[in-house]
């Protein structure tokens, strides 16, 4: 098999997607399009977990290379967009929007793949450009604002790599890291930039409004970019505070909310700031397993919204301050709901744990940021069971009307679950966790694996 | 006399059993298939019995000194570099004396509840959970890493809130639940820093390694997990949570809260004992909190009037007194008690439904009403002293209270944000009747004119 | 005079709080247990008015969800001829004036009976409307000309669209009238959604836990023979609670109130204009305070009434004083979640909104689709919508359920009552031979198939029922017990007092010993386990327990056995016959003078029908039930001895029936016993079929091998009996033989983790007055209380006219309790018992700390089928309305239909259905009836209801030939 082929495929696919579902004639069917395609890059991107491994090659103008940070988050993105694309009901599914939807994804794809950070940077600004446009339309100006400060940061640190013929990260003025850092930090939603991503949950709930909060670009920027920041221990020190204080207290926010969208908010904006806690520090394989964790919150996250959506849907603004009994209407989205969400809590048995028990112990931290991050765990363990327990228990206030999940919602909820309890249950079946893998990354680069992709690269050139 | 490899394969398959059995359930459920109560109860009692045969055999040659503790590997969840999640078990006379308390008294409780909870709704539910908390127990019980422990502790403490929660259909269990929950996660971080300390400390969290630290590393890390320990053993502050947690159903009231759970305090206590050995402060710390805890329950337990809360504190008051014969150090003595009580109390939970019953038989026989009881307070009390003691321990020394403020504090705080965040964001939205709450009902016309 | 005012106004309060006594539940402590109406307080409603009355009060179901008799309706349980006559006699024929023509009001209120579907609206209603298939075709339930009349005018979605489209528009919105706001609570919780009760309730919860403690804590309550009122001042006023800041101002008021020797009504009065009040309005709050919390108010009523029922003496317990106390914490709790603004805890004419549980514009629409309303014609003539609206008034969700009640309970009875009309002339024609033992059980439903076993087994028995107190009201006081109990029915205090005294008391007093030495032992492990340093020593040895917990738990039988030990204790004797000067003891006489005892005897007699034709043997079976894990315990027991046991009730009778001056007296009046005859007292264990037979060694020697004889086939009747009721639980196998089943029913009873031990009354629906001759051999299905009466000696019907006084309450009070236990698990009934928490020895909680629990848990009443009582009366109508005239009681029971009679004439055939417009002729509808051998042939291998048939084994060889 040919990688470039099929590297080429996933992300021409998404984008020949849109154009089909643009053009498409008859509404009804856009949404199985949609599908079927999904399914497709799907099945590929999974095959090449298992069977090929990482590519030392470049491939052509945009620079695309298969590591295995990309076969780990590549997957977990296309099963998680397929997953909303699924959830997304009779309506929405019907309507254009998918167009939007696939363009994003092919965007986000070279994204991932790309090794030019300058390719990166045009890749997140059209990103955000996309989002941005799209929810100026729907009417929601704050995360717009949020959306076109960062592309403004962007386009001001282009530039710098564009000066240089070859990127050499470690080679960039601590400046513009810093800067693309904070960029990363804007879409992270960290404590106190979530206030637009979180407006944007909060006024309408949709496929839509959790695809913007659940950001490509802003987790790369702070992967590729964090090391070298974390160089310049003056800025990293300063950085580490503000995560330190924004994860525990976005995670406690998420206790205190009361509507749905909301609390699922503070939750997953808490597990990207543990992810940004730990990504920005060094070590031999941290970048990796940071992509792993990166992927774990892809799945559960994006999982836990598609359910919390699906809940929404079906029931409307749900009180969380009062108990709503839903479990009989729905008893599958309760387990659903309770396994995705402990999975973002980083419960023991699933592929979050694992990371996240790796990066805890490995990381340098000192004892006051040990209890801070380990309580940010805590609390977001406490807020999914308050989450679950005030939508599904209690006296149920609905009597007549019987909402029980579609096939299509089970099927994608499923999935996503299974595949997070594998990798928690057997994480060697990951390959960027098995020591075996770790360990030829190791062997390449004694810095970062990331580089190592980068160095063989240069070593062909 | 027994070949170590048996052993090793043998307490492999112990603990492997209700793994495998869970699957099973959850694959039954998840796919359909038709899991009668009879089938369910006979998973169960095969895997019980066999976990209980192997745990008495382990017990028994253990304490006979028939064989030497042992431990077995059972491989590698991940390894990158200095870091490794091994999952290592070992077995010696505490722990086998844990498993084989597990065994028999799930075991029992499995074959009570098979009667108990005929029909109820939540059949399947309640067996789910009592398998992961064996799982959870039994991890405990034999991990040799302290990471693993954290595993099954928050197996512990998932379970028990689900089960509190059982009948999910009134808001009592379930907010009780979700209080017991919230005093599980507030001590697990103590656990889980302990854990992370260790490791960057000493680079090990193998429990052999212990002994081995030194006495500033010791108080540290001890001093974590003497706070971890604290939430599941109802120790005071935080023992409101226990009374709450009678709200489930009767089996795993028994269970959890008189029994294995609870335990699982003084349990890890025991197991952490060569940390604490280390450094007489902490011995101290425990002793305190035992004392302080043993007064509390006894106190607070002689005015209940319902047998459920009676019970439940008459357990706390004894885990008080196990955390005072481990902070002087007298630990066989400690587990010893703890091997007893676990039982005792077991089965007086499970009995309490019948307390009408019993007390009838009672009478039948003394032939006369019970002696009074408490008479010596009231005699050596003056009276404004007693009613303001009284009003004290039935209130239960307003613990309850005392959470309550504090989470009132802290949710002040947080919904002050909160409202900051949404009035910044009302703003950018350019809304000027501010933030909206409840968005007026829409009607549903539009909908289908589209 | 402004001190008058005061007084009259105390006075009143007073008044009021007794007034308000009604609303709460009549449940006695746990070991009293005994069955009544839960709504006996709106028996002078009609019981349709009464029961949607009461639903409007306590928030509870009425009847059953209409879903469930849909659901009856395709199981067959409800017939169309049943729904049809019932819509015959309460709908009229006239045309419906809108949607599909020629539909009649009948036809519509059929339709929507059948078909009507309701939505909670909101996104819900939404969500069905845009993502499910529900207006792309027509529901299941549409009537056929409606269907078509749709059908033909378009497209279905469209049409349908086009018809949900108006009924949107049009459907009437408007928000509910407001409530006047009466607790502070209710305006708080709706304009803060903050609400005072959580604050409230558990602390009054557990202080009416240590005031009501029936010697369940080690550390009692002090000064509570102050009152409930004074003494909660004085705790209130300790010092304590800083960290509840709430109750700190509550120790000022309780101290100024010490200080002013306030009373109860006073601070009442004053509590309320603290809270702003108005005075037209305060029985109002006291009535809607209680309601917030009934159980233990209700507790303290009951004490009131019956302190001898109390499992320890009691303080006093005066409501008006849990009123004061709940309306000052009410008051302080309230005031604490006002304090940040005005200090108003409830501001002058406040309202409560009230919202709309359903959705009218989705009820509209089912409905207008159901009856062939068509768009056009719905959006031409606005009329129509508003004509079908008020028609969904007038048959509301509630009448529509009423109306199905009654098509339920009518298939019942037309079951029943062909079936006997069918049964009667085959059992009239044969001639049973002279009965060789007459058995007397009490009515209770389930000795009905203990005689039917006993009476297929061999004809030469004869059996009655009667109310299993058997005429002796007492005080019983059982050797060893340091208390005496009531056997006798509810309402009844009686006032003698029968002990039972060894007849060696030298061998007593060394068994005594031995078992105070062991009651010693039990009480301090059971004691000082709980407490700190006992518990301590006694935990070190708790690893030994784990034998009996293994034994007891894996083979409770087995467990039985060896803790009963085989002791069988020792000979005794009823102390039945008073000292010839009556001594008396806590106020009761000791024992019977003989002219009591041949009052009780003559008029038991009298009321079974038995002057004549004695056996050589007559067995009067008194019943009970013995349970593990069963706080309910007693609600199993004889509900004739007012939930106790009656075995000393039997024993009793049998006593004095055979004591020659009792005899001889009897004679006198024309009662003739046979000096052969012999009676024995007996005792049936209800849970596991055991029987225990009393005195054995007083029967005369040539009546020994009767008795074996006949305690031979009783023991086959009772393992017949626990096969029969195994068919019941889902736990025992269907294929169970009888000896098997008798096992399994044993290991119930043993069994600490059995929740349903026996069912109890569960599943009742029928009372028969009259012979058995006419129904013997009939397949009843254990749901009937049989009373033996004979009308033959009843001429003047004063013998019926006791009967019925008697068991017109009893079986309304066990039948209605049952009703609504089904009806509304969660407010009438205490919800699953699993959860239950026994408290203060006299009630249960849910879980460690809620409001006490009444009524029956779910497990006593899963397979109950919820209808009225139907009694059968052997009578004619005339005499039944005589009797009514003379009994108000009863007559409010019938006249308001809280239960059905009818009354039949066996000689005739004939029978009259007590309707709503006096007696009327029954109709039999079917002239078919089973026929089958034995019992066994007919239940074996099912579960379910079953219908009568004939049963032929035990009528005489001779005709079945």
């Amino acid at each position: 098999m040919n990688l470039e082929l099929v590297i080429f495929l996933m992300i021409a696919a998404p984008f020949l997607g849109a154009i089909v579902t643009a053009l498409a004639p008859k509404e009804e069917k856009r949404w199985t399009v949609v599908v079927a395609l999904l399914v497709t890059m799907s099945t590929l991107g999974l095959a090449f977990v298992t069977t090929s491994g990482t590519s030392d090659a470049f491939f052509g103008p945009l620079e695309l290379v298969v590591s295995p940070f990309t076969l780990t988050v590549g997957p977990a993105l296309v099963l998680g967009r397929l997953a909303l694309a699924l959830c997304g009901g009779r309506t929405i599914s019907a309507s254009r929007d998918n167009v939007w939807f696939l363009l994003l994804l092919s965007i986000e794809f070279i994204a991932i793949f790309t090794m030019s950070p300058a390719i990166l940077l045009v890749a997140e600004g059209l990103s955000a450009l996309l989002l941005a446009s799209r929810l100026f339309l729907r009417g929601q100006k704050s995360q717009g604002y949020y959306l076109i400060m960062e592309i403004l940061i962007l386009c001001s640190a282009l530039p710098a790599f564009f000066e240089q013929s070859i990127p050499e990260f470690s080679d960039m003025p601590p400046s513009v890291g810093l800067a693309l850092i904070i960029a990363g930090f804007l879409r992270l939603g960290i404590f106190p930039l979530s206030t637009g991503a979180m407006a944007t949950l909060s006024k309408k709930f949709d496929t839509t409004a959790l695809i913007s909060v659940l950001p490509v670009g802003g987790v790369l920027l702070l992967i590729r970019f964090g090391p070298t920041v974390n160089t310049l221990s003056s800025i990293s020190n300063q950085l580490e505070i503000w995560l330190e204080i924004a994860a525990p207290l976005l995670a406690a926010m998420a206790i205190a909310q009361k509507t749905l969208p909301r609390a699922f908010g503070y939750t997953l904006f808490a597990s990207h700031a543990l992810l940004a806690l730990l990504a920005l520090d060094t070590g031999p394989y941290h970048v990796a397993i940071a992509g792993e964790f990166w992927a774990a919150i892809l799945l559960s996250g994006t999982g836990l919204g598609a359910a919390a959506y699906l809940i929404s849907l079906r029931f409307g603004d749900v009180n969380l301050r009062k108990f709503s009994g839903f479990q009989k209407h729905t008893p599958r989205l309760s387990v659903l709901f309770l396994v995705l969400g402990f999975a973002l809590a980083g419960a023991p048995g699933t592929l979050q744990f694992v990371a996240e028990d790796f990066l805890l112990n490995t990381a340098e931290l000192d004892i006051i940021s040990t209890i801070l991050v380990v309580t940010t765990i805590s609390l977001m363990g406490f807020a999914v069971l308050r989450m679950h327990f005030r939508l599904f228990y209690g006296r149920d206030l609905l009597q007549r009307d019987f909402m029980r999940l579609e096939g299509r919602e089970v099927i994608c909820l499923a999935a996503l679950t299974f595949a997070i309890l594998m990798g928690g249950l057997l994480p060697s079946s990951v390959p960027l966790v098995s020591s075996v893998r770790a360990q030829k990354i190791a062997a390449k680069s004694p810095a970062h694996s990331v580089q190592g992709g980068i160095d063989a690269g240069q070593a062909k050139h | 006399m027994i070949s170590t490899e048996f052993l090793q394969g043998l307490l492999g398959l112990t603990l492997a059993l209700p793994l495998l059995s869970l699957l099973i359930l959850t694959i039954g459920i998840s796919f359909g298939f038709n899991l009668t109560e009879r089938r369910i109860h006979q998973l169960l009692g095969v895997e019980l019995s066999l976990g209980l045969l192997s745990a008495s055999l382990f017990f028994i040659s253990l304490l006979c000194g028939w064989i030497e503790p042992f431990s077995v590997d059972l491989g590698t969840l991940i390894a990158a570099g200095s870091y490794d999640f091994g999952l290592v078990f070992h077995l010696d006379i505490l722990g086998a004396m844990f498993l084989w308390l597990t065994m028999a008294l799930v075991g029992l409780v499995g074959a009570f509840s098979a009667n108990y909870l005929h029909q109820d709704e939540g059949f399947i539910r309640f067996y789910w959970l009592l398998l992961a908390f064996v799982i959870g127990l039994e991890i405990i019980a034999t991990a040799e890493r302290l990471d693993l422990v954290f595993v099954g502790w928050e197996l512990l403490g998932i379970s028990s809130a689900l089960l509190i929660a059982y009948f999910i259909r009134r808001k009592g269990p379930v907010e009780n639940g979700l209080r017991a929950f919230a005093a599980y996660r507030i001590t697990d971080v103590g656990l889980l820093c302990g854990i992370v300390t260790l490791h960057h400390l000493s680079h090990t969290t193998s429990i052999s390694a212990l002994a081995r630290i030194d006495s500033t590393t010791a108080l540290m890390v001890g001093g974590f997990f003497v706070f971890g320990a604290m939430g599941k053993g109802a120790i005071v502050p935080f023992t409101p949570w226990l009374p709450r947690a009678m709200e489930g159903p009767t089996p795993s009231s028994a269970i959890f809260y008189g029994a294995l759970s609870i335990h699982a305090s003084p349990f890890l206590l025991l197991r952490l004992a060569p940390l604490f050995d280390q450094h007489l402060v902490l011995r101290e710390i425990i002793f305190t909190l035992g004392i302080i805890t043993a007064i509390h329950a006894s106190m607070v337990g002689r005015v209940q009037n319902d047998i459920k809360c009676s019970l439940a504190y008459a357990a706390v008051a004894q885990v008080g007194v196990m955390w005072m014969f481990i902070g002087l150090g007298f630990y066989k003595i400690a587990a010893f008690h703890l091997f007893g009580h676990t039982v005792i109390r077991t089965w007086q939970l499970l009995r309490s439904p019948s307390i009408l019953h019993e007390r009838h038989q009672l009478l039948n026989l003394l032939g006369k009403d019970l002696n009074p009881t408490g008479r010596h307070l009231e005699r050596l009390l003056p009276l404004s002293v007693q009613r303001w003691a009284y009003r004290v321990a039935l209130e239960r020394w307003y613990l309850n209270e005392l959470w309550d403020i504090v989470a009132g504090f802290f949710m002040s705080i947080l919904k002050t944000i909160d409202r900051v965040d949404r009035r910044w964001s009302s703003f950018m939205e350019s809304e000027s009747a501010g933030y909206q709450e409840e968005k007026p009902q829409k009607t549903l016309t539009g909908v289908i004119k589209k | 005079m402004a001190c008058q005012t005061q007084e009259s106004k105390t006075a009143a309060v007073e008044k009021m709080v007794a007034h308000c006594e009604h609303v709460l539940p009549g449940q006695r402590p746990l070991d009293a247990f005994v069955h009544h109406n839960t709504l006996h307080s709106f028996e002078h409603l009609s019981f349709e008015e009464g029961v949607e009355k009461a639903a409007i009060l306590f928030g509870a179901n009425p009847y059953p969800q209409e879903d469930a008799f849909r659901q009856d309706w395709k199981s067959g349980r409800i017939r169309a001829v049943d729904l049809d006559a019932v819509l015959k006699q309460r709908v009229d024929d006239s045309p419906l004036g809108f949607g599909a023509p020629g539909m009649s009001k009948r036809d519509a209120v059929r339709a929507l009976m059948l078909g009507l579907q309701r939505s909670d609206g909101g996104h819900s209603l939404h969500w069905r409307i845009t993502e499910s298939k529900e207006l792309s075709e027509f529901p299941d339930a549409m009537p056929r000309v409606s269907l078509e009349r749709l059908r033909d005018a378009g497209p279905i979605e469209s049409i349908q669209q086009a018809l949900w489209q108006i009924c949107e528009t049009q459907c009437d919105r408007s928000p509910l009238p407001n409530e006047a706001a009466v607790r502070p609570r209710d305006w708080i919780l709706q304009e803060k959604e903050l609400d005072p009760d959580t604050l409230v309730h558990p602390l009054l919860i557990r202080w009416c836990g240590a005031y009501l403690d029936g010697g369940q804590c080690y550390w009692p309550m002090g000064q509570r023979d102050l009152g409930f009122f004074t003494a909660m001042l004085h705790y209130f006023s300790a010092p304590g609670p800083v960290l509840r800041p709430w109750t700190l101002p509550l120790g000022d008021r309780a101290q100024s109130i010490i200080e002013t020797q306030t009373s109860a009504a006073q601070c009442i009065i004053d509590t309320a204009a603290r809270m702003g009040v108005p005075d037209e309005h305060l029985e109002s709050l006291i009535e809607k305070s209680l309601l917030a919390m009934p159980g233990w108010p209700g507790m303290f009523v009951q004490l009131k009434a019956r302190p001898d029922l109390a499992p320890a003496p009691m303080p006093p317990t005066e409501l008006i004083d849990y009123v004061a106390i709940r309306l000052l914490v009410d008051e302080a709790a309230a005031r604490f979640q006002v304090s940040k603004e005005t200090g108003v805890l409830l501001p002058p004419g406040a309202q409560l909104k009230r919202t709309r549980r359903k959705d009218p514009a989705w009820i509209l629409f089912s409905a207008a689709r159901l009856l062939g309303v068509l768009p056009e014609e719905a959006e031409r003539n606005p009329n129509v919508l508003r004509q079908l609206t008020t028609f969904l008034e007038d048959f509301s969700d509630t009448k529509r359920r009423a109306l199905w009640l009654l098509a339920y309970e009518r298939r019942y009875r037309h079951l029943i009552l062909d079936g006997i009309l069918n049964h009667t002339p085959r059992v009239q024609g044969l001639k049973f031979p002279k009965p060789k033992a007459q058995i007397v059980t009490c009515i209770d439903d389930r000795e009905e198939s203990l005689r039917r076993h006993l009476e297929e087994i061999d004809p030469h028995y004869e059996t009655f029922g009667a109310a299993g107190f058997y005429g002796v009201a007492m005080y019983y006081q059982n050797l060893g017990n340091p208390h005496h109990t009531p056997l006798c029915p509810a309402n009844v205090v009686p006032t003698h007092l029968i002990k039972e005294k060894p007849v060696d008391p030298k061998q007593w007093a060394k068994k005594a010993g031995s078992y105070s030495r062991q009651g010693w032992l039990k009480e301090n492990i059971s004691v000082g386990q709980n407490t700190l340093l006992r518990g301590g020593l006694i935990s070190l040895w708790g690893w030994s327990s784990i034998i009996p917990m293994a034994t007891r738990l894996l083979a409770p039988r087995l467990y039985g056995k060896i803790s009963s030990g085989g002791s069988k204790g020792i000979p005794t004797r009823l102390e039945i016959e008073a000292a010839p000067t009556p001594v008396f003891e806590h106020g009761f006489q000791v024992g019977y003078t003989v002219d009591e005892m041949i009052n009780i005897v003559a008029r038991y007699l009298e009321d079974i029908g038995l002057t004549q034709d004695f056996a050589p043997l007559v067995i009067f079976l008194g019943h009970g039930s013995r349970s593990m894990n069963n706080p309910h315990e007693a609600a199993h027991d004889c509900g004739a001895c007012g939930g106790g046991r009656g075995g000393p009730n039997a024993r009793a009778f049998a006593m004095m029936a055979n004591r020659k001056d009792v005899r001889a007296a009897l004679a006198e009046i024309g009662i003739t016993i046979p000096e052969e005859t012999w009676f024995i007292g007996g005792y049936h264990n209800t849970a596991d079929d055991e029987i225990e037979y009393f005195d054995l060694d007083l029967i005369p020697e040539q009546r020994k091998e009767g008795f074996d004889a006949a305690k031979k086939d009783l023991d086959k009747a009772r393992e017949l009996d626990a096969h029969e009721r195994c068919r019941r639980f889902e736990s025992a196998p269907l294929n169970l033989a009888p000896k098997a089943a008798l096992q399994h029913v044993e290991n119930r009873v043993e069994d600490l983790a059995q929740p349903r031990p026996e069912y109890g009354h569960c599943t009742n629906a029928l009372c028969i007055v009259g012979k058995r001759a006419w129904n013997r051999g009939l397949f009843l299905d254990r749901r009937v209380f049989l009373q033996s009466y004979d009308p033959a000696i009843d001429e003047d019907s004063a013998i019926l006219e006791r009967i019925l006084a008697m068991v017109g309450p009893v079986g309304a009070g066990i039948s209605l309790e049952y009703y609504f236990s089904f009806v509304d698990p969660d407010r009438y009934g205490s919800s699953t018992k699993l959860p239950h928490n026994v408290t203060g020895l006299l009630g249960v909680m849910n879980g460690p700390s809620s409001d006490l629990r009444t009524g029956l848990p779910w497990q006593m009443v899963e397979i109950h089928e919820p209808m009225r009582l139907l009694n059968i009366i052997e009578a004619h109508p005339q005499q039944l309305l005589e009797i009514l005239e003379r009994q108000p009681a009863l007559k409010a029971l019938v006249v308001n239909r809280w239960i059905l009679i009818v009354a039949y004439d066996p000689q005739e055939g004939k029978m009259w259905f007590f309707d709503e417009e006096g007696f009327v002729p029954y109709e039999a509808e079917s002239h078919e009836l089973p026929e089958r051998q034995k019992s066994g042939d007919w239940y074996g291998g099912r579960r379910d209801h079953l219908p009568p048939a004939t049963l032929t084994s035990g009528f005489p060889e001779r005709e079945l030939s």
